[in-house]
């Protein structure tokens, strides 16, 4: 297996049609588009491929309201790969147009390795997410 | 299109020594390498690739809480496999390794418009779902 990136992912999240706008600038950013939506979801996917996609779904049950809590667990973060420094800009200039929240504005990370550059933000439900651009040549570690 | 890769998951695990064996199991059979250890504990597994999975220790008021895919985080994430062969070759693995198994190895005729869709459905020790599935 050395597709890079997964079949599909798919988040909850309160309320699809309140994340939507986030998600569809991000995803809109790298490539996606939004496919389907409705109340309880959203689908984003590439081109007329039906995967790999990203689904958004409607939280429900017992711990339906529940705060998303990221160092419960299950998801910590989702980092999506930035093509350069400059297009992790891009995005972030965007995220503030937008009035996202934003957790980290851009910066270089060299604890995580050369060249690791970044913009942290959370989704409506606090979500974290993150465009991350790392140079090629620091992709050698296997 | 320009980010429509991932670089990185990360996932909040409760008991990373109980986890990590399953997770070395899975993303070993995908072709990740184990790679460095997080200063926290737990680490991350890459591709050639540079993209990578990472677990580290849960932790604060809720490090405890039961995973519920219903409320907003993960609902669950799957990879591609290369063949139906090669979704039946992970289920044998998970099923020596005494992994939790949602659903074993069936057609999904209702996914992917009845083209083919052949998945696992797992879980992790924290009950994660996970899948592995191939799409012609």
């Amino acid at each position: 297996m050395t597709s890079n990136f997964f079949h599909h992912l798919d988040l909850t999240v309160s309320d699809p049609v309140k994340s939507r706008p986030l998600y569809e600038l991000f995803l809109g950013h790298c490539g996606f588009t939004l496919k389907s939506a409705g109340e309880t979801w959203a689908g984003f996917g590439l081109g007329d491929k039906r995967y790999p996609c990203i689904t958004l779904l409607k939280a429900k049950g017992r711990n339906a309201k529940r705060a998303h809590d990221r160092y419960s667990p299950g998801l910590h973060h989702l980092s999506l790969r930035a093509k350069s420094r400059e297009d992790v800009d891009a995005l972030y200039r965007k995220l503030k147009k937008f009035g996202a929240t934003i957790l980290d504005a851009p910066a270089d990370y060299p604890d995580y390795g050369k060249g690791y550059y970044a913009v942290f933000f959370a989704d409506p439900d606090g979500m974290k997410l993150e465009y991350t651009y790392t140079p090629p040549s620091a992709e050698k570690r296997v | 299109m320009t980010g429509a890769r991932v670089h990185h998951v990360d996932l909040s695990i409760r008991n990373i020594a109980a986890a990590e064996p399953l997770y070395d199991l899975v993303l070993t059979h995908m072709g990740y390498v184990k790679g460095k250890p997080y200063p926290r504990g737990g680490g991350e597994w890459d591709l050639p690739d540079g993209s990578s999975i990472g677990i580290s220790p849960t932790t604060g008021d809720n490090a405890e809480r039961p995973h519920d895919r219903y409320s907003s985080g993960l609902h669950h994430l799957a990879w591609r496999a290369e063949s139906r062969a090669d979704v039946d070759a992970l289920f044998a693995k998970l099923t020596a390794f005494g992994a939790t198994i949602l659903d074993p190895p069936a057609d999904y005729p209702k996914y992917n418009g009845g083209r083919g869709y052949y998945a696992v459905f797992f879980a992790d020790p924290d009950g994660l779902k996970l899948e592995y599935v191939w799409t012609p």
